[in-house]
C-alpha cells in the first residue's frame, strides 16, 4: 500500500515536472534579410525595464510585406530597453535606445555597423537631429552631444542645455531644443544652439515650460509642452525674436510640404482621473494659420479614441502612417494616401511604435 | 488538535482543564493546519531548517494557491498574493497584531527574519479562532508569523544562538536568551545580516546570452526585539513585545541589457511595540485586548545626472496608532464574538505635494458561530469607516463599507468538509491617492469576491485536501498611462478560477522516518474587463496556470536529509498574452543535510543547504534573475 503510494506520487511528481518543464522553445524562427528596396523602418519603444524595443522593416509596395524584429534578426541579439528615437540619414539609419543607454549606426539592412555607449555623465540618449555629415543626440545628462556619422564610436562635442532636453531639430544653422524637467523644476528655457561653433546662441526665457516635441516648417517653428494642468499644448516660436505663442493643441507634429501635419491625441479626465482619448488629424497652413482636417477615419474609427503615438509622413509619397498605441498589446500602424484616405493597417512586433524612418 | 479557541468553544464548560489549553492554544493556534472551514497552511520552525527554507518568501512560495514575487537576493522585495488577488489583499500578523503600511500597500515579508519563526500560517479567508482583532477578519487571506516561544522545560533559563554563513556573501547571526520568573518570562533576541548579493546570472537575449553579475544588491539589517509574556493559570494571558528593525540596501533593478547603473539605495527604520492581552472572565466569557505604536522609517536615493544635483533623495515617515478590543461569549451550541479597532496612520514625506495624510480608521467585525454535532456554520460582518484630513488639495471620500462572510463546515475525525464565500476589499495606499502626478483621490477600493469548497481527510499517516476556488476583483486600482503622465484610476475586472490540491504522507522505513509532501494549483485568472479588448480573456501577468511544489524529508536519528522542488508552469511578464510576453517555466530543486550533536546537555543542529542543485537561471519576475546554484551553512546552538 505505502509502497504503491509512493510509486504514485513520485509518478505524479514526475509527469507534473515533464508537464512544467518540458515546452520546447519554440524551433528557430527563419531569419529574412531585410530587403532593399522601398521600405519604412518602424521602432517599437517597448517597455521600461523589459528589454523589449524592437524594430520592424514595412514594405509599402510589396505583398508579404512585414518583417519584425528585423534588427535581431541582422545582429543576433535584441535592440534593448526602451528604442527612443530613429533617423535615416546618409546610407546610414541611426537608433537611440534610452535604458540601454547607447546609440546606434545601422546599415541599410539593419546591422549595427557601430555604436557609442553613454557614459554615466553624458546622460540618456534621448533624440536625434542631423545635418552636414553629424548626428547630434540630446540627453538626460543636460546636453547635446555630436557624432561624426563616419565615427561614431567617440563623440565630437557637447553643449551644455537646459533640463533633460527631449526632442531637437534643425533650422538653418541653429539646433532648437526643448528643454523638459528635471523632477520637480520645470525648464522654461528653449535653448538654440549655433551649428558653426557648436555653442549656445541663446537660452529663450519663457512663460512656459517642459518642452517635448519640435516641428521646423519653413521659417516657422512648433513646439509642444505639458502643461501643469495634465495637457499637451503647442507654440509658435520665433528663432530671431524670441517670442513664443500659442499656437492650439496637437500631441505629434510632422513638417512636410511647408505645412505642419499635426495628429492630437487629447487627453480628457473626468473627476475621479479616469481618461477618454479625443484624437484628431489636421493640417496647418503655416502662413495663415488656417487648420483643416486631413484623414478619413471612416474605415479605421477607432482612432478617434487611440493614443496617437507614431506619426509620419513618407516623404516620397505624401502618405500618413498613424501609429497606436496602450502600452499593453503591440501596437498597429495605420496607413492613409496623401488625400487621406485609408490604405491598410497591420500589428507591430511590440508596444509603443513610435518612429518611422523612410529608406529608399 | 483542537487548539483553534472557537473550535472548542462548545466544550468551554466541560472542564477547566479543557478551556486551560484552549486558551493557551491560541497563541499556537497556527499550528492546526486541517480540520477548518478555510483553507489554512503552516510550516514550522523544523520544516523550516529541514526543508533549508532561506527566508520567509521562500516559506510562503511553498504553499499552494500562493504567487510570491521575489524581485530575487536577500534584499530583494518579496510579496506574497494569494489566488490570484493581489499582494495588498493578503494581510500579515506578526505575533497576533497585524502588521501595516499604509503608503505602499503590500508588505514586504522578505523583512521578517526566519530565524526567529516558529510557525507561519496562510488562511485564505480568515484565522479560524473569532477572538481576534476585527483587522483579522478583514481582508482576502491572512499570513500569521508567530516568532518562538522559550522552552522551560527542566530550566529556567533558554538561551540559542544561529549562525548562517552561504554564498554571495551571505551572513546572519542571531541570539535569543529567555529566563522564568514566576509567572512571566522574559525574552530578547538579537540579530545581525548582511549580503553582497552579487550573483551571477545569465539571460537569454536572441541568439546570445547576457551573462553578468547582480550589482548593487547588497544589504545590512539589524533587528532587535524583547518579549514579556505572561501567563495567569489560564485567566490572563499577555506578550508585550518591542521591536526594531534597521536596514540598508541596494536595489538592484531589472537587467538592463548593454548598461548596468543601479545606483538606487533603499535604508528602513522600524520600531513598534504592541501588548496582546487575553482574559477570561468567566468560562465561557473572554475578552482580548491589543495596542500597537509603530513607526516606520525610510529613505530613498537614487544617483543620476537627470536629477537636480546628480541625485534624489526622498523621505518617508509613517506612524501609526492602534487599539483593539474584542469579547467571545458562548452559550451552547452558539458562540459570538465582536471585536472593535482604531486604527491612526500618518504620513509625512517630502515628495513634491505630498499633503502629510491622516487617516482615522474604525473596523468592526461581529462573528456568530453555531456548532451542533459534526456541523459548524459561522457568519461574520465586517464594519469599516475611515476618514482622511489632508494639509492641502483633496482628500477621498469617507470609507463606510460592510462587508459579509459565511462558512459551512462538516467535520468528523478524520475529514473535513468545508465551504466559505466572503467578500473583502483592499483601500487604497497613500501613494495611489496622494504620490506626486501619479496619485488620484477620486479611487475607490478594490472589490473582492472569493468562494471556496473543499475537503480534506487525513490520518497520522497520511493526509489529503482538496479546494476550489472562484474569485473575482472589481474595480482594480491601477496605473493608466497617457500620453502625459502614469495615474491612478480603477479600472479593470478579473475572474480566478483555481484548485489546490494537496497531499502528505509519513511513515517508517526500517529506522528511516519518511515525510513526503507534494501540492498542486490550478489557477485560471483572467482579465474580463472589455470584451472588445486584445486583453479579454488573457491570462493576468505573473499567474502560471500550473504550479506545484513537492518536498521529501528523511529522519534518520540525528540526521535528515531533504530534497524540494518548486516547479511553475510558463507567465505572462505583460498583460498580452504573446509568446514575447512569456517566461519560462522553471523546476527550481534543493536539498538540504541536518545533523544534531548533543554536548554535555546542549543540543547543536547543523545543516547544509545546496539551493538551486541544477542552477537554473530563472526568474519570478522578468528580468529579475534568481541565484542560481548556491550554498548555505546553518549551526543551531541551544543551551
Amino acid at each position: 500500500m505505502k509502497k504503491q503510494f509512493i510509486k504514485i506520487l513520485s509518478l505524479c511528481a514526475l509527469g507534473a515536472t515533464t508537464v512544467f518543464v518540458s515546452c520546447d522553445k519554440n524551433s528557430d524562427d527563419e531569419k529574412p534579410e531585410v530587403k532593399t528596396v522601398k521600405r519604412v523602418f518602424i521602432l517599437n519603444e517597448g517597455k521600461m525595464n523589459s528589454n523589449n524595443a524592437s524594430l520592424d522593416v514595412y514594405y509599402p509596395n510589396g505583398e508579404n510585406n512585414y518583417q519584425s524584429k528585423v534588427f535581431a534578426a541582422a545582429n543576433g541579439q535584441g535592440l534593448g530597453d526602451t528604442g527612443q528615437d530613429l533617423l535615416a540619414y546618409g546610407n546610414r539609419i541611426y537608433v537611440s535606445v534610452s535604458g540601454s543607454n547607447y546609440l546606434a549606426k545601422l546599415d541599410q539592412k539593419g546591422k549595427i555597423v557601430e555604436q557609442y555607449s553613454f557614459t554615466e555623465t553624458d546622460g540618456s540618449p534621448r533624440y536625434l537631429a542631423a545635418k552636414d555629415g553629424f548626428i547630434y543626440v540630446s540627453t538626460w545628462g543636460n546636453k547635446v552631444m555630436k557624432f561624426d556619422t563616419a565615427a561614431i564610436v567617440a563623440p565630437k562635442g557637447s553643449v551644455e542645455v537646459g533640463l533633460n532636453p527631449e526632442e531637437i531639430a534643425i533650422k538653418g544653422n541653429y539646433l532648437i531644443v526643448c528643454n523638459s524637467t528635471e523632477y520637480p523644476i520645470n525648464d522654461s528655457t528653449i535653448s538654440v544652439i549655433d551649428l558653426t561653433t557648436f555653442t549656445i546662441k541663446k537660452n529663450v526665457e519663457t512663460q512656459f515650460g517642459n518642452f517635448q516635441k519640435i516641428a521646423v516648417v519653413g521659417d516657422s517653428v512648433y513646439i509642444t509642452y505639458y502643461t501643469p494642468s495634465y495637457s499637451i499644448e503647442m507654440l509658435n516660436f520665433d528663432v530671431e525674436s524670441g517670442i513664443v505663442k500659442p499656437s492650439g493643441s496637437a500631441t505629434n507634429m510632422v513638417s512636410f510640404d511647408d505645412k505642419l501635419y499635426c495628429a492630437n491625441s487629447a487627453t480628457v479626465y473626468d473627476a475621479d482621473w479616469n481618461a477618454t482619448i479625443n484624437t484628431n488629424f489636421f493640417v496647418r497652413d503655416v502662413k495663415t494659420g488656417k487648420d483643416s482636417e486631413i484623414l478619413d477615419l471612416t474605415s479605421a474609427p477607432e482612432l478617434k479614441t487611440a493614443t496617437v503615438y507614431l506619426f509620419e509622413i513618407d516623404p516620397d509619397n505624401g502618405d500618413f502612417y498613424v501609429g497606436a498605441a496602450d502600452y499593453v498589446t503591440n501596437g498597429t500602424i495605420y496607413r492613409f494616401d496623401k488625400t487621406g484616405k485609408f490604405i491598410t493597417k497591420f500589428e507591430t512586433s511590440g508596444l509603443n511604435p513610435n518612429h518611422a524612418a523612410f529608406v529608399k | 488538535m483542537a487548539s483553534a479557541l472557537l473550535w472548542a468553544v462548545p466544550m468551554f464548560a466541560q472542564s477547566d482543564s479543557t478551556i486551560h489549553r484552549d486558551v493557551e492554544a491560541v497563541d499556537v493556534e497556527a499550528h492546526t493546519q486541517k480540520r477548518q472551514a478555510m483553507p489554512t497552511q503552516t510550516m514550522s520552525a523544523i520544516e523550516i531548517q529541514q526543508l533549508g527554507v532561506q527566508n520567509l518568501a521562500d516559506a510562503v512560495r511553498r504553499f499552494s494557491g500562493t504567487n510570491v514575487k521575489d524581485y530575487g537576493g536577500v534584499g530583494g522585495l518579496k510579496t506574497v498574493s494569494v489566488r490570484g488577488l493581489g499582494a495588498a489583499h493578503t494581510a500579515v500578523s506578526y505575533d497576533g497584531v497585524v502588521v501595516s503600511d499604509c503608503q505602499a500597500g503590500p508588505v514586504d515579508i522578505g523583512r521578517f527574519s526566519i530565524g526567529s519563526i516558529e510557525t507561519i500560517a496562510l488562511t485564505i479567508g480568515q484565522p479560524d479562532g473569532l477572538l481576534q482583532p476585527a483587522s483579522a477578519f478583514a481582508q482576502a487571506a491572512m499570513l500569521s508569523i508567530s516568532t518562538r516561544k522559550p522552552n522551560f522545560i527542566e530550566k529556567q533559563t533558554d538561551a540559542r544562538a544561529q549562525l548562517k554563513g552561504g554564498s554571495f556573501g551571505y551572513f546572519d547571526a542571531q541570539v535569543e536568551a529567555a529566563r522564568k520568573v514566576r509567572h512571566s518570562t522574559l525574552s530578547g533576541t538579537a540579530q545581525f545580516m548582511r549580503s553582497r548579493g552579487d550573483y551571477p546570472y545569465s539571460l537569454p537575449n536572441v541568439d546570445t546570452t547576457e551573462h553578468g553579475r547582480r550589482q548593487n544588491s547588497d544589504i545590512r539589517s539589524a533587528r532587535a526585539e524583547i518579549n514579556l509574556s505572561t501567563a495567569d493559570s489560564g485567566r490572563l494571558q499577555n506578550h508585550l513585545k518591542a521591536y526594531g528593525f534597521y536596514s540598508e540596501r541596494g536595489l538592484p533593478g531589472a537587467v538592463i541589457f548593454y548598461y548596468q547603473q543601479a545606483k538606487e539605495r533603499l535604508a528602513d527604520k522600524n520600531f513598534f511595540v504592541q501588548n496582546d492581552c487575553r482574559l477570561r472572565l468567566r468560562d465561557n466569557l473572554m475578552f482580548r485586548f491589543q495596542a500597537k505604536y509603530n513607526y516606520s522609517w525610510n529613505r530613498y536615493e537614487d544617483t543620476n545626472v537627470k536629477y537636480t544635483s546628480g541625485r534624489y533623495v526622498e523621505l518617508n515617515t509613517q506612524h501609526e496608532g492602534y487599539f483593539s478590543m474584542a469579547g467571545l461569549w458562548s452559550w451552547r451550541p452558539v458562540s459570538v464574538s465582536l471585536a472593535g479597532d482604531v486604527v491612526y496612520n500618518t504620513l509625512e514625506s517630502d515628495i513634491k505635494d505630498n499633503p502629510q495624510p491622516r487617516r482615522l480608521t474604525f473596523l468592526s467585525a461581529l462573528n456568530v458561530r453555531a456548532a451542533l454535532q459534526r456541523f459548524e456554520a459561522t457568519a461574520t460582518l465586517v464594519a469599516r469607516h475611515a476618514s482622511e484630513k489632508v494639509e492641502f488639495g483633496k482628500r477621498p471620500d469617507d470609507l463606510k463599507r460592510l462587508t459579509p462572510a459565511f462558512s459551512l463546515k462538516w467535520s468528523s475525525n478524520r475529514a473535513t468538509i468545508r465551504a466559505m464565500a466572503k467578500a473583502t476589499y483592499r483601500i487604497p495606499t497613500f501613494n495611489e491617492l496622494y504620490y506626486t502626478t501619479l496619485g488620484t483621490t477620486g479611487l475607490k477600493p478594490e472589490e473582492a469576491r472569493e468562494l471556496n469548497v473543499g475537503f480534506d481527510f487525513g490520518t497520522s499517516k497520511f493526509d489529503f485536501s482538496a479546494d476550489f476556488y472562484a474569485n473575482n476583483v472589481e474595480n482594480k486600482i491601477v496605473a493608466i498611462p497617457t500620453l502625459y503622465v502614469w495615474k491612478m484610476a480603477n479600472y479593470g475586472e478579473v475572474h480566478i478560477l483555481g484548485a489546490d490540491v494537496a497531499a502528505g504522507t509519513e511513515f517508517d522505513v526500517a529506522a528511516v522516518k519518511l515525510k513526503l509532501t507534494a501540492n498542486y494549483s490550478y489557477q485560471k485568472a483572467i482579465d474580463v474587463t472589455d470584451s472588445n479588448s486584445k486583453l479579454y480573456k488573457s491570462q493576468i501577468p505573473y499567474t502560471p496556470l500550473h504550479s506545484g511544489k513537492a518536498a521529501a524529508v528523511a529522519t534518520f536519528g540525528k540526521y535528515s536529509l531533504s530534497a524540494t522542488t518548486i516547479v511553475s508552469g510558463k507567465r505572462y511578464f505583460l498583460e498580452y498574452n504573446i509568446p514575447d510576453n512569456e517566461i519560462e517555466p522553471y523546476a527550481e530543486f534543493s536539498a538540504t543535510a541536518t545533523r544534531s550533536f548533543n554536548i554535555g546537555g546542549s543540543l547543536l543542529t547543523a545543516s547544509l543547504s545546496c539551493l538551486n542543485i541544477t542552477d537554473n537561471q530563472y526568474s519570478v519576475i522578468k528580468y529579475y534573475p534568481m541565484p542560481g546554484r548556491h550554498f548555505q551553512l546553518q549551526v543551531n546552538f541551544t543551551l
